[in-house]
């Protein structure tokens, strides 16, 4: 039987209207979540009880750049759709990807040391309005 | 029951026979999809475009390739994957699909890292002249 696994090595990370930012040295994972409301009375014996809070986090994701001295810093607040692309499997057309719009929150300039390559950290914030969906590669 | 299906509706799969530079000296084709993704609901599965089209290409008559995407935005810039490779695709290649794509879209795609250009405030005086300028004829230095 083939072999399944695969590495992040190939996949690349796209602000549609911010453009390139450089080379991406690694796209955090991301996490939507669901809060829990505590429904424990005096009654409750045993174990707390909890129901499913109404509404999801979309989540946000963390990636790290390549600090270049020559490209532009992106801009927080503009809302953009941000693609993150698989790694094209052998026989694929089409990469798997996940897409959502949203809004860079934060841009971290490098730390400045001795020996250590300059690396600059973004955050992207899905603002719930699309997606984000997953989207499965096609053959 | 069966999943929410929104239809495509904007560009379906137009394709152009674009002639390449004369160093390729081939054809290819680029095609736009929309890109539509599965979202999921506590309803369900529901699919929902995004605002941006992904790219297809390929030589006339073989299988298309994922090789990027654009977003429908005026100006959007292009966002180019890489070879399966790792390498990134030729610039001759780069070059023949902006322009395929500035076809399509009626406006000159972005170059990577060029940044966006700067949007006008809501109440921008795009026909502004002189005669606009109201000139202030009062004497800031006369005594009252």
């Amino acid at each position: 039987m083939a072999l399944t696994g695969d590495t992040g090595n190939g996949a690349t990370l796209a602000l549609g209207t911010t453009g390139a930012v450089g080379n991406v040295r690694n796209i955090g994972e991301i996490a939507k979540e669901l809060g829990k409301i505590e429904t424990s009375h005096l009654g409750t014996t045993g174990q707390k009880t909890y129901i499913p809070d109404d509404l999801e986090e979309p989540g946000e994701v963390e990636f790290e750049v390549e600090w270049t001295t020559t490209t532009t810093l992106p801009s927080t607040g503009v809302v953009e759709t941000l693609t993150i692309t698989y790694p094209k499997r052998t026989g694929e057309a089409t990469a798997a990807n996940h897409a959502g719009t949203g809004f860079i929150t934060k841009v971290s300039t490098p730390q400045l040391v001795n020996g250590t390559l300059q690396v600059a950290k973004i955050t992207f914030a899905f603002d719930g309005d699309t997606g984000p969906t997953y989207t499965k590669a096609t053959t | 029951m069966e999943p929410t299906h929104i239809e495509p509706t904007d560009i379906h799969y137009n394709i152009i026979d674009h002639r390449m530079p004369d160093q390729i000296g081939e054809t290819i084709d680029v095609e736009l999809r929309p890109h539509i993704g599965t979202q999921q609901t506590r309803l369900g599965p529901v699919q929902v475009e995004h605002d941006q089209y992904i790219i297809m290409a390929g030589r006339h008559g073989d299988q298309m390739l994922h090789i990027g995407y654009v977003g429908k935005a005026p100006g959007a810039p292009i966002n180019f994957l890489r070879q399966d490779n790792g390498q990134p695709w030729p610039g001759p290649i780069k070059i023949a699909v902006r322009e395929a794509i500035a076809q399509q879209l009626g406006s000159g795609a972005r170059r990577e890292g060029q940044p966006p250009e700067p949007t006008p405030p809501d109440d921008f005086d795009d026909d502004w002249d002189d005669d606009d300028l109201e000139l202030d004829d009062t004497d800031p230095y006369e005594d009252d």
